[in-house]
């Protein structure tokens, strides 16, 4: 079937992936982002393009301006580019379009690949048999410092210094190390984060830190102190999980306040990029 | 098996959001229709969205149907 053989409709791309993988692999019809249309697979020289047909009437580029403005609209269509992502990434090699990726026409979309032939396999070929891991690390607060004043010998020594004190100079001396314990726990909350990104590291072929949310946007009472995206490959992943399982565990039973959450496999959003 | 206990299915809207709205390839020209850069527009949409929900609530205390 023509995609461009409607004038009315335009072509939604999600995705690039290896024209061989294509051919050897048979996949069920996916639905696209707008019913009744299809995902349909274009093939070029050696890439093959994942793309829909949506109606021009709502992704001309002035009106999908005004679309993804709409929250409901956004939310929805936005759900949709991931779980058909995700199903592409469990047949094929992806490299990942960002959302909102259109071309009025075929030959446009072909001249783009045309164009950008070398970098569109380059990536391929990078993401070959990998996928995105996703680690946040939450710390609540409270129970870190408490956590923290009971086990830190240095805390110890300050408590037991401050109780040979006078009562008067107690208080002075205790708010002291109040605000000096707080100082202290933010410092190790973020080096014992760093310490577990540089092992995480170590079974990654790459990572990319990420700007740690605010409460007003996760909604959670902790506090996001560690936000980071792990490239690695299928078949070696377990090393990663299992460190990653044993720290979740230590940290549920040793009460440490931190909170370690993972989400994957994802295709490789973070890893898909042109180099300029 | 481990990694079913740590796979999270219920990604978060926001993890989505941020991933398909800021991530990926992009491609720009006159070849191709692509969003502006609203990387940021979800910033506060939990803030959005509970605003959304009071309105209708109120619509709704305002004119009980």
């Amino acid at each position: 079937m023509d995609v461009s053989a409607q004038t009315d409709t335009l072509i939604y791309l999600y995705a690039f992936i290896p024209r061989r993988e294509y051919e050897q692999t048979e996949i069920d019809s996916l639905e696209g982002i707008e019913a009744p249309y299809e995902v349909e697979f274009i093939s070029f020289k050696e890439i093959t393009a994942a793309v829909t047909k949506v109606p021009e009437e709502e992704y001309s580029e002035a009106n999908l301006q005004k679309n993804v403005e709409n929250l409901r609209w956004l939310q929805e269509k936005a759900y949709h580019h991931h779980n058909l992502m995700n199903q592409l990434h469990t047949h094929f090699t992806v490299l990942p379009l960002k959302f909102g990726t259109i071309h009025e026409t075929k030959s446009r979309l072909e001249k783009v690949v045309e164009n950008q032939d070398n970098n569109i396999l380059t990536m391929l070929e990078q993401l070959k048999n990998k996928e995105e891991w996703n680690v946040k690390i939450y710390a609540d607060k409270d129970q870190f410092v408490s956590s923290f004043m009971e086990n830190d010998s240095e805390v110890k020594k300050k408590k037991e210094e401050i109780n040979q004190l006078s009562p008067g100079k107690q208080f002075f001396a205790k708010k002291k190390m109040n605000e000096w314990v707080d100082e202290k726990a933010k410092a190790d909350m973020i080096s014992l984060c760093e310490k577990f990104h540089e092992k995480l590291a170590q079974y990654s072929m790459d990572t990319e830190l990420k700007k740690n949310w605010e409460k007003k946007i996760t909604g959670r009472k902790e506090e996001m102190c560690w936000n980071s995206v792990y490239l690695l490959k299928k078949n070696q992943k377990e090393q990663f999980l299992d460190c990653l399982q044993s720290k979740k565990e230590e940290a549920e039973k040793g009460n440490t306040g931190l909170i370690y959450e993972i989400t994957g496999p994802w295709p490789a959003y973070h890893f898909s990029q042109f180099k300029e | 098996m481990q990694q079913e206990s740590l796979e999270n299915k219920d990604v978060s809207l926001l993890d989505i959001l941020d991933a398909v709205l800021d991530k990926g390839v992009v491609i720009r020209g006159d070849l191709t229709i692509s969003i502006a850069d609203i990387d940021l527009v979800y910033l506060d949409l939990r803030i959005l969205l509970a605003s959304v929900e009071k309105v209708k609530e109120t619509d709704a205390r305002v004119h009980p149907s």
